[in-house]
């Protein structure tokens, strides 16, 4: 079996070598085969397939390597595209269900037309102790105040390899709102770049996640402000247990023209164990004046005067960490909004 | 509604700085440009060296042509080495009498308001002119507590030469990145400090240095050691006049500050704008040590600065407060690094800057927590201020958090003088002009509280002149 | 009768710094104590101290529940031992709605398994008392509330959670008048109902125009400078703490 290197997860403004945290380089397998999602949805909203071509012009989160990698796996591009003014009601559902020891590959493209409204949900599982390797990728267009929610659930097993990879693209007054939940994975690369062309465009992630074991997640986040009155607003939560390791970049990039851009990025993590390794670096690139930006980060155990109002009710310690972990991620679960999906996770979290 | 007039706030005015007095060649000493072995070999020959500082510069040389240049941070395209005078010696002795001086460097210093502040309110100055230490002079009280304050040269020389070796480059070591391998073949000049056992020195001591050839670098050597229980405030300032050609800074500065000790050291860094600053400062701090930076960055253009503490013993302490002003053609990446090595550990970082006039700052820094800093925090507030449309502000933040009892919070903001606060003042009879003036100068108070009077004053001078203009 | 509370000779650091000279106090089963005094006084001090906020170090003396020395033990298990605190500005947790909340803090308590049916039924109960709207149960805890809804919310754990001794922090602080009134109903409750003793911490007056008042403590600079019934309540009303700070 032959392996491909790939350079991914780069930050736009890299910093000191010896912290270990600018990029990654990752070995991917070429022996790789299109994944089988299965799709439910409505007859509201047409879904096709389209050739890479058409979605090469949205550079991905994770990096060139890894457009180049989904591109020449040659796998079909699987097209959702809501036509203009329409607003679909019931989610598109995609779910790749992984069954077999094997490395597969995906593309998926909503195209979301002037005006138009749908949310995706793209639901990642597999059996029990599969050690298998997915990559995928998910590219966005939006229209003119066309709406897109790209909800992302990671709920694999904990000998599996996954690269997720978003990139979307706003067009004037659309807004792309992204939830995204990891759960488990040996190793997760994950990636998202907006680039927020239209004025008055915005773009809205809540990202949760919960690891334990030697789990290992790796993401690079990156919102670019190119037109007028352009928002973002980051937003992760995250919990880390036992010797679990996480890397979140994230990158605002208030570019000179962006007049009125507010950008904010926001990262809580609670470290339950003592042997965790958590790297964050929330960086705001800034070329205009007449702009905000805004981040912040805390990360380690709970905040003393939490911990005590939690305990004046009754709890001990143990009792408020295990509360607090879990309330993480229902905050993000609660911003889903179907039923199914939700239920969903509680039970892959119960169960875990 | 029309569109308001901005507020133009001008460049510093640098002409206190600028200032050089017509000197012939011959009054100085002067190296060839370049880098080889042999101009190692030479200074090491100029400098007496001992032997094994003499194997350290050549061992440093090799480092430094096997590193790479740093793939981050902004362009030192235009620094080239082959162009650089390495080693400048002004044809004078160091000496501890100011009248011993020779007349043009006095009057130098003399402008830059040097000997007046060391009788107002210091404890002992050293004064390095290019490469060599011309002025170094200490309160005879001080002395008598034992406290040393020397050039290096001769501290490698005397009583103290197995402190020198013990820890020169102990902390900064050349493999660390390629100027500081630099630093280590070609240093010259710089302060040697010891604070004994419980000594604590009231008033501060200061370093200044001026760098007046064109063409050339500075890489002075900073070496201050305060034994448990001292207690000390180190000041540097440096500057230089401006020429067409790149200079460059490589200075190494390295601080060990013992069980129970306070160091204080605080910078006012201004040097010329043709400056590629380039500057390695890093400390160690013992059980219960306390080191807290002061750090003003206006000079320069190109600035590479983020003074680095290891806080190595239980319940040590780090404070950083920083401000760096960005005008037109400046790129300074300024900062701090903190590496929490034991329990009960406690930094705070705090740091303002302002870019103006297309300049460009950043704020980088990376704040590392152990496993072993069990109960360590850290708080990181950084805030930018864009005074208009062509300038640049980054924020480049790392954090590396491997226990789970720490509490790490991080928080920034970027944004330009707030429209509200302007009309609050107007609204009081303030002018516009007067109003952007009064925030920005409050904007960067933070650190000038921070500093000595004579200091305050010196930050006061880069960052009201201007202001002055505003007003006009 | 048996002392419920019992404080003596209470000293209190807070960052290395005295606030709370030998401080003692005494609240019978059932009684309601008002402790007043100017800002600054030390008043939530002492709340924190009794319910054992770590950052509030006790230096001297000590403090009996039900006979019970707990000067050292942890906040849970205080509460576990019937004390409550209503915090002056509680805490938002994002993820937890207050329903939930509630019923974990009851069955960590109690240690047994609460039917969510019979749980409802009574937290619609209290909510109805406290003039709440019953969709709060499902909000997340604090989170968005504004100040009347969040004292309201504590008052509501107060009912739920039926302590033997309840301190209430400036509950009544920053309160429009018709909430100061609901929140006082509320305590009436817990008063009357569940026979709850309570330290009423407060410089003003209007929550305790509905309660019944047994004692009146007056602290000052870290020292009870006066003690008396309810009159005293209506003498600071009148002439504030004037007298008390000479």
């Amino acid at each position: 079996m032959e392996n491909n290197t790939l350079l991914i997860n780069a930050m736009p403004a890299p910093t000191y070598n010896w912290l270990r945290m600018n990029d990654a380089t990752v070995k991917v397998p070429s022996d790789i085969t299109e994944g089988n999602p299965m799709v439910t949805r409505s007859h509201e909203v047409s879904v096709g397939a389209c050739s890479y071509e058409e979605i090469k012009d949205i550079p991905g989160g994770m990096g060139i390597d890894m457009d180049n990698y989904i591109q020449k796996s040659g796998a079909d591009v699987l097209k959702i595209s809501p036509g203009k003014g329409q607003k679909v009601t019931s989610p598109v559902k995609i779910d790749f269900n992984f069954v077999k020891d094997e490395n597969t590959v995906n593309a998926v493209y909503i195209d979301a037309s002037d005006d138009s409204d749908v949310t995706v949900i793209m639901d990642y599982s597999c059996v029990k102790e599969l050690s298998g390797f997915a990559a995928i990728q998910t590219k966005v267009r939006i229209g003119k105040n066309a709406r897109v929610l790209l909800i992302q659930i990671q709920r694999l097993g904990d000998k599996f390899r996954f690269f997720n990879d978003v990139a979307s693209r706003t067009d004037d007054g659309g807004s792309f709102e992204e939830i995204q939940l990891v759960l488990s994975g040996k190793e997760t690369y994950q990636g998202s770049r907006t680039d927020l062309y239209g004025k008055g465009s915005s773009l809205k992630t809540d990202i949760g996640y919960l690891l334990r074991g030697d789990e290992h997640l790796d993401m690079n986040y990156i919102a670019n402000h190119i037109g007028r009155k352009t928002l973002c607003d980051i937003k992760v939560d995250g919990v880390l247990r036992d010797e679990a390791f996480k890397l979140f970049r994230g990158t605002i990039d208030l570019r000179r023209g962006a007049k009125g851009a507010v950008g904010n990025e926001l990262e809580d993590v609670l470290l339950m164990d003592d042997n965790v390794i958590n790297q964050t670096i929330p960086v705001i690139l800034c070329d205009e004046d007449d702009v905000e930006g805004n981040h912040g980060a805390t990360i380690g155990r709970l905040d003393d005067d939490l911990l005590f109002y939690m305990e004046s009710r009754g709890m001990n310690k143990e009792e408020v960490y295990e509360m607090m972990a879990k309330a993480r991620i229902d905050s993000v679960v609660a911003k889903i909004p179907d039923e199914e999906t939700k239920s969903l996770i509680s039970k892959y979290l119960e169960e875990k | 509604m029309a569109k308001k007039e901005r507020a133009e706030v001008n460049d510093i005015d640098r002409s206190m700085y600028d200032f050089r007095y017509e000197e012939k060649d011959q009054d100085f000493y002067k190296i060839q440009e370049g880098l080889t072995r042999k101009i190692v070999e030479e200074i090491s020959d100029k400098k007496g060296d001992p032997q094994w500082m003499r194997d350290f510069r050549l061992r440093s040389l090799e480092i430094y042509n096997e590193k790479e240049i740093p793939q981050w941070g902004p362009s030192i395209e235009g620094l080239d080495m082959s162009n650089i005078v390495t080693y400048v010696k002004p044809k004078t002795k160091m000496t501890a009498d100011w009248e011993e001086v020779p007349e043009d460097i006095k009057n130098t210093f003399e402008k830059l308001g040097i000997p007046q502040a060391e009788r107002k309110s210091l404890a002992g100055v050293g004064a390095q002119y290019d490469s060599e230490l011309v002025y170094h002079n200490l309160q005879k009280e001080v002395a008598d507590k034992g406290v040393v304050y020397t050039d290096i040269e001769s501290a490698l020389h005397g009583p103290y030469a197995d402190m020198i070796k013990d820890h020169f480059m102990h902390l900064v070591p050349p493999t660390d990145h390629k100027f500081a391998a630099l630093h280590g073949a070609v240093w010259s000049g710089g302060s040697f400090v010891y604070v004994p056992k419980g000594v604590s020195v009231e008033i501060p001591l200061q370093s200044y240095f001026r760098l007046n050839a064109p063409g050339a670098g500075q890489f002075e050597h900073t070496l201050i050691i305060v034994d448990e229980g001292a207690d000390l405030h180190f000041i540097e300032g440096c500057s230089a006049p401006k020429y067409n050609i790149a200079n460059l800074h490589a200075g190494c500065v390295e601080l060990f500050v013992g069980k129970n000790a306070r160091l204080r050291y605080s910078t006012i860094e201004n040097w010329s704008k043709n400056m590629y600053n380039l500057n390695t400062k890093r400390a160690i701090v013992e059980e219960g040590g306390t080191m807290e930076w002061v750090s003003g960055s206006f000079g320069s253009h190109v600035s590479y600065l983020y003074p680095m503490t290891i806080l190595q013993g239980a319940h040590s302490h780090m404070d950083f407060t920083g401000v760096t002003f960005a005008g037109k053609g400046q790129n300074l990446d300024t900062g701090a690094k903190v590496v929490h090595n034991a329990p009960d550990t406690s930094s705070y970082i705090s740091t303002r800057s302002i870019s103006k006039d297309g300049g460009a700052s950043t704020y980088r820094s990376s704040v590392v927590i152990n496993n072993k800093a069990k109960n360590a925090k850290n708080s990181v507030s950084c805030q930018s201020l864009m005074l208009d449309d062509i300038s640049r502000s980054d924020t480049i933040p790392a954090m590396d958090v491997r226990t789970q009892q720490a509490d790490v919070g991080h928080e920034a903001k970027i944004g330009r003088i707030s429209d509200d606060a302007v009309f609050y003042l107007m609204s009081r009879g303030i002018s516009e002009e007067e109003a952007r003036a009064l925030i920005v100068s409050g904007f960067a108070d933070s650190v000038s509280k921070e500093l000595p009077l004579e200091y305050a004053v010196e930050m006061n001078n880069l960052i009201r002149l201007e202001m002055v203009g505003a007003i006009g | 009768m048996a002392d419920l509370l019992k404080v003596k000779d209470l000293a209190v650091n807070v960052e290395d710094k005295e606030i709370l000279h030998k401080i003692s106090l005494t609240v019978n089963k059932g009684e309601t104590h008002v402790l007043m005094g100017p800002n600054g006084a030390g008043k939530s001090t002492l709340g924190n101290a009794l319910m054992g906020n770590p950052q509030y170090e006790i230096t001297g003396g000590n403090i009996l529940f039900n006979g019970q020395d707990i000067t050292n033990d942890s906040t849970d298990k205080r509460a576990k031992l019937g004390m409550f605190l209503s915090f002056q500005n509680p805490l938002e947790v994002p993820g937890i709605t207050l329903g939930n909340f509630i019923r974990s803090a009851l069955q960590q308590r109690t240690g047994q398994h609460i039917r969510l049916w019979d749980f409802k039924k009574e937290m619609r109960k209290a909510m109805e008392i406290l003039n709440m709207d019953p969709s709060y149960a499902d909000r997340d805890l604090n989170v968005g509330f504004s100040g009347g809804e969040k004292k309201k919310a504590e008052i509501l754990q107060l009912l739920m959670l039926k302590p033997s001794l309840a301190i209430l922090d400036e509950t009544d602080s920053g309160l429009d008048v018709d909430a100061v009134r609901t929140v006082s109903k509320g305590v009436e409750e817990y008063q009357k109902s569940m026979d709850g003793a309570l330290i009423i911490i407060t410089h003003s007056t209007r929550i305790l125009e509905s309660l019944k008042v047994d004692h009146t403590h007056v602290l000052v600079n870290g020292n009870i400078k006066a003690e008396g019934d309810a009159s005293l309540v209506d003498k600071i009303n009148n002439e504030g703490f004037e007298e008390f700070l000479k």
